[in-house]
């Protein structure tokens, strides 16, 4: 196998590992389907560019964790992030608005960057504490204290649209 | 049921199908256009090898030195560090009534005793979220939350003292010139 299709081959098996989970961390961090693509799309690409060796299986996804929510955070903060629909996706949008799944997004989406990241981690993509505090490089005790603010935000938001 | 419904339909989400194509399709030009990009650069590994040193010298120093931390919101308490009470601003807390009750993370690698000149602390086991004890000095034997209740305070500054076997550590509590009140360590 060339070096060409080994780093395909290994960026094949990333995305079909990670590229859901990511696109769903995406959306709850960004609260719209073009950005979340953009920032997942950059993340691949990253990773095919980079020769890095990971550990092992916890190292990757911390690795995968950690780029994503740095590139949503610096499109947050670059004021990057769409405030208008393409006419394309316009009717896309009616449809979305009436899923299920959005309500929540919409709950996780309202709660404060630091208490977000912790909940989507957490409770919606069933991630140990522990490695929370390794991808975000926070103390055990720190990710615990944010997960409970967060959960009682996040209750009461629930609780106000009845979900 | 409603929330794990709620729960269940995330998790049903799937990157869509077009974002495949345009990953894939991307890194197929990067590889066609840069056929170099493993090739490795001097500057970068200067950086990154200085970078690392500087790691390793402060991790060494930080597992040497074995020091207890007390963190706020996840920030290491090390110059002045704006505090609020539970669900407040710290401007908010400090306009108009002093808080009932400060959030720290405490971080020690050995048996510690943690005093504050005024108000009373509360100990919290931090997986359990139980009170392990309280008054103006406690006990702890490992990390733990801690909660100082001041509320019923007046004062120009207070202190909390953290001593561990070999080092004992101060910080003050204090309103600043804008009337925000923050902790520093002494």
């Amino acid at each position: 196998m060339s070096k060409a299709d080994s780093k395909k081959a290994k960026l094949e098996r990333a995305y079909d590992l990670y590229a859901d989970r990511l696109y769903r961390i995406a959306l709850t961090q960004l609260g719209n389907d073009a950005d979340a693509q953009d920032a997942v799309h950059d993340v691949f690409t990253k990773f095919f560019t980079t020769d890095i060796v990971f550990l092992n299986n916890e190292h990757e996804r911390a690795w995968f964790i950690r780029v994503l929510l740095n590139r949503c955070r610096d499109m947050i903060r670059r004021g990057k992030l769409r405030t208008h629909t393409d006419i394309d996706d316009a009717h896309d949008i009616a449809a979305e608005e009436k899923d299920d799944h959005s309500e929540l997004i919409a709950a996780v989406h309202s709660l404060p960057d630091k208490y977000r990241t912790v909940i989507i981690l957490h409770y919606l993509e069933d991630i140990a504490v522990e490695e929370i505090a390794a991808a975000l490089s926070l103390s055990v005790s720190a990710v615990k204290m944010r997960l409970m603010r967060g959960r009682e935000m996040l209750k009461t938001e629930l609780e106000r649209n009845n979900l | 049921m409603q929330k794990s419904n709620a729960l269940g339909e995330y998790r049903k989400i799937q990157a869509p199908q077009q974002l495949r194509e345009r990953v894939f399709a991307s890194c197929e030009e990067l590889s066609k256009s840069n056929g170099n990009i493993t090739k490795l650069n001097i500057t970068k590994i200067c950086s990154a090898a200085a970078c690392f040193v500087a790691v390793f010298a402060l991790v060494l120093t930080l597992a040497l030195s074995g020091a207890p931390k007390l963190s706020h919101d996840g920030e290491n308490i090390r110059s002045q560090t704006a505090v609020s009470g539970i669900g407040e601003t710290a401007a908010f807390s400090a306009r108009t009534t002093l808080p009932s009750g400060i959030e720290f993370e405490l971080d020690i690698s050995s048996p510690s005793v943690i005093r504050v000149s005024g108000g009373t602390l509360y100990l919290i086991d931090s997986e359990t979220y139980e009170t392990i004890a309280s008054g103006f000095a406690v006990y702890a034997k490992e990390d733990a939350l801690l909660i100082w209740d001041i509320a019923d305070e007046t004062f120009d500054e207070l202190t909390l003292s953290i001593t561990s076997s070999g080092s004992e550590k101060y910080f003050s509590l204090a309103l600043d010139e804008s009337g925000t009140l923050c902790i520093s360590k002494k």
